[in-house]
């Protein structure tokens, strides 16, 4: 199973970090961005059949779609957020990762702007 | 799913480190601060083709 593979790799990250030692720590981070990389291009194929699996889901509801691409829209840009995020938090630099966050919210909330205006206009029909 | 990227870098880690104890003590220090600094662009090379992958993939998979 895939899950046994990525603790698998995820270990060996942390004996060769430990292996590497304090002192060279900018291998560290290199080694932690890379096993993230591996880990995402391990289950990105489930990730990919889960969204296409949506997607034909509203296409069969005839539901305009708009709707699954911004979620996954956010989906993209909260995981990339928190991988970068979580490298800086690992390298000690937590204000980088605060950063980080701050603008994957604000894209967050930019990507979702347009739905809001949307659901508001519904809303405000209903008491005109 | 390729692991021996994990273990390239962490060899060159090492190998940076005995370099540069060797250079140290043998008081070429300058050589030193190079050899560090070769092995960081080496395994930034290397890392580099990783992250622009990762960010491609992301991207067309939630199409940002």
């Amino acid at each position: 199973m895939e899950i046994t593979q990525i603790i698998v790799i995820c270990f060996i990250g942390v004996v060769m970090i430990s292996i590497l030692g304090k002192d060279n720590k900018e291998y560290g981070t290199y080694i932690r961005i890379v096993i993230g990389v591996i880990v995402f291009a391990a289950i990105f194929m489930k990730l990919a059949s889960i969204a296409e699996m949506f997607m034909n889901i509203i296409n069969k509801t005839n539901l305009s779609s708009t709707y699954i691409e911004v979620i996954l829209k956010i989906i993209g840009i909260a995981y990339l957020s928190e991988f970068g995020s979580q490298i800086c938090k690992d390298a000690n630099e937590a204000s980088f990762a605060t950063k980080i966050e701050f603008t994957g919210k604000i894209l967050i909330m930019v990507i979702a702007m347009p739905i809001m205006t949307a659901i508001l206009d519904e809303v405000s029909n209903f008491f005109v | 799913m390729d692991v021996q990227i994990i273990f390239k870098i962490a060899a060159v880690g090492i190998l940076v480190t005995v370099i540069n104890q060797v250079l140290t003590r043998s008081g070429r220090d300058e050589q030193a601060m190079l050899v560090t600094l070769a092995g960081l662009v080496v395994v930034l090379y290397w890392v580099i083709n990783y992250i622009s992958d990762l960010f491609n993939t992301v991207q067309t998979l939630f199409d940002l």
